[in-house]
């Protein structure tokens, strides 16, 4: 038998070593695939998925769980949206706090809590980014998975060098192709990202939703953090929830949707459907380029070291409580400004009241924190 | 869409098949440790896991 020279023996052993190191890594990414545990609450009177609205959708990673909530009492209908980007945690959490918790007095809710499904399966690369975050609930600690802020390469790839948003053909960088709000109103034929779009955009117009809520993070160097961003349409509406909100001590900016940046869901949802839409933005310090050690503690602390001597330095401006921005104060504020916008389209549109109950305010949410208004 | 990712599938393919022979006949250690990590990304990406 021929001796092996040293440099194949080599090369084999380093074969060996690349496999060992990409099975430990692809068990560590498959991780992420597993669907996170959703506990419907008894307001909940259906579970469908999105692709009832595109059957494209069937059995791919696109196809987002949508709960319906419905009260006994007749009213108009509300989409709330969260984990359009999976990496803006709040939103998903408030969605996730509608269905295991609230009931629908008037009118029904619909939710999806995490409208970008894909993306929860990987996270943003070279970001040091957590892949999950645990809660403490009264059933134990649950883990939810951190995502990415687009849906996964894996699920549509590769990225063109220059996106061109359908149909307005804007210029995007590559990487937009799969930001699902940059995707309305998307096509059937098209990407995967733009087919979620569209479905979403069906579930809007066969569902006949009154008012549309889409929830969003951002780093707090953002200039939109703590806005409501509205549709020429909401404006009234967005003006009144502020006002409410004021007197609870909540600050929010009204932000007017740009009507030439399209593909966004504060643009398209208005333009393209009956819906008056909304935008909500909290301030997340892991995804802040100022940000300092990057790791599961800081995305539900929200506290972190460089962002409190950026704003006690007062050289640039930041949205930070230099207390940090707590997972569940960033919750409470969705939540907050979902009721809100609830309670003044009823006002306006007293035919089709959407009334919520159940919902944990602000200061309940501050007090007794996320865990406990989760099963 | 579904035809260039399959088309960049293949040419992961390939450049595996070209790194693993680069890797046998290389002679350098150095050289073989880093046709090695090369691999690693490569690999997930034809089994669609990265």
């Amino acid at each position: 038998m021929p001796r092996l020279q040293a440099h194949t023996v080599r090369a084999l052993a380093l074969l060996v070593g690349a496999s060992v190191v990409s099975t430990v890594a692809g068990v560590e990414f498959a991780q992420m695939w597993e669907a996170d545990r959703v506990l419907p609450g008894d307001g909940v009177v259906r579970i469908g998925r999105l692709s009832e609205y595109h059957p494209g959708l069937r059995n791919t990673r696109y196809d987002a769980m949508v709960y319906y909530l419905e009260g006994e009492r007749p009213g108009g209908t509300a989409l709330v949206l969260g984990g359009t980007h999976p990496n803006e945690t709040a939103g998903f959490m408030a969605a996730l706090v509608l269905v295991e918790r609230s009931v629908v007095a008037s009118g029904r809710v619909v939710v999806i809590p995490q409208a970008c499904n894909s993306g929860f399966t990987c996270t943003d690369p070279l970001e040091a980014y957590p892949q999950s975050f645990p809660v403490a609930t009264a059933s134990g600690v649950r883990t939810f998975r951190y995502g990415a802020r687009a849906a996964n390469w894996v699920d549509q790839w590769p990225d063109p060098l220059v996106f061109m948003q359908y149909p307005s053909n804007q210029q995007l960088s590559g990487f937009e192709t799969r930001n699902l709000n940059r995707a309305y109103p998307g096509r059937p034929d098209g990407t995967l990202t733009e087919q979620a779009a569209f479905a979403i955009m069906q579930l809007i117009r066969r569902e006949e939703v009154d008012v549309a809520i889409d929830l969003h993070e951002a780093a707090p160097e953002f200039p939109n953090v703590n806005a409501i961003v509205t549709h020429e349409k909401g404006r009234d509406l967005a003006a009144q929830a502020v006002l409410a909100l004021e007197f609870e001590d909540l600050q929010y900016s009204l932000e007017l949707s740009p009507d030439n940046f399209r593909g966004l869901s504060h643009r398209e949802w208005g333009d393209r459907t009956e819906a008056i839409p909304f935008l909500m933005e909290t301030s997340n310090p892991i995804q802040g380029r100022l940000r300092g050690k990057t790791s599961a503690e800081l995305l539900v602390t929200g506290s972190d070291s460089l962002y409190a001597r950026a704003v006690r330095s007062g050289v640039m401006r930041v949205t930070y409580d230099v207390g940090g921005e707590p997972l569940k104060r960033r919750v409470g504020r969705h939540l907050a400004g979902i009721l809100a916008l609830l309670e003044a389209y009823s006002a306006t549109y007293g035919e089709r009241p959407i009334m919520l109950a159940n919902v944990p305010s602000y200061e309940e949410m501050i007090t007794a924190g996320l865990g406990a208004f989760l099963r | 869409m579904v035809l260039l990712h399959w088309t960049y599938v293949v040419l992961a393919a390939v450049i595996v098949y070209l790194v693993v022979r680069e890797l046998f006949d290389q002679k350098d250690w150095r050289t073989q440790l880093t046709l090695a990590l090369v691999l690693i990304p490569l690999v997930l990406r034809i089994l669609h896991v990265k």
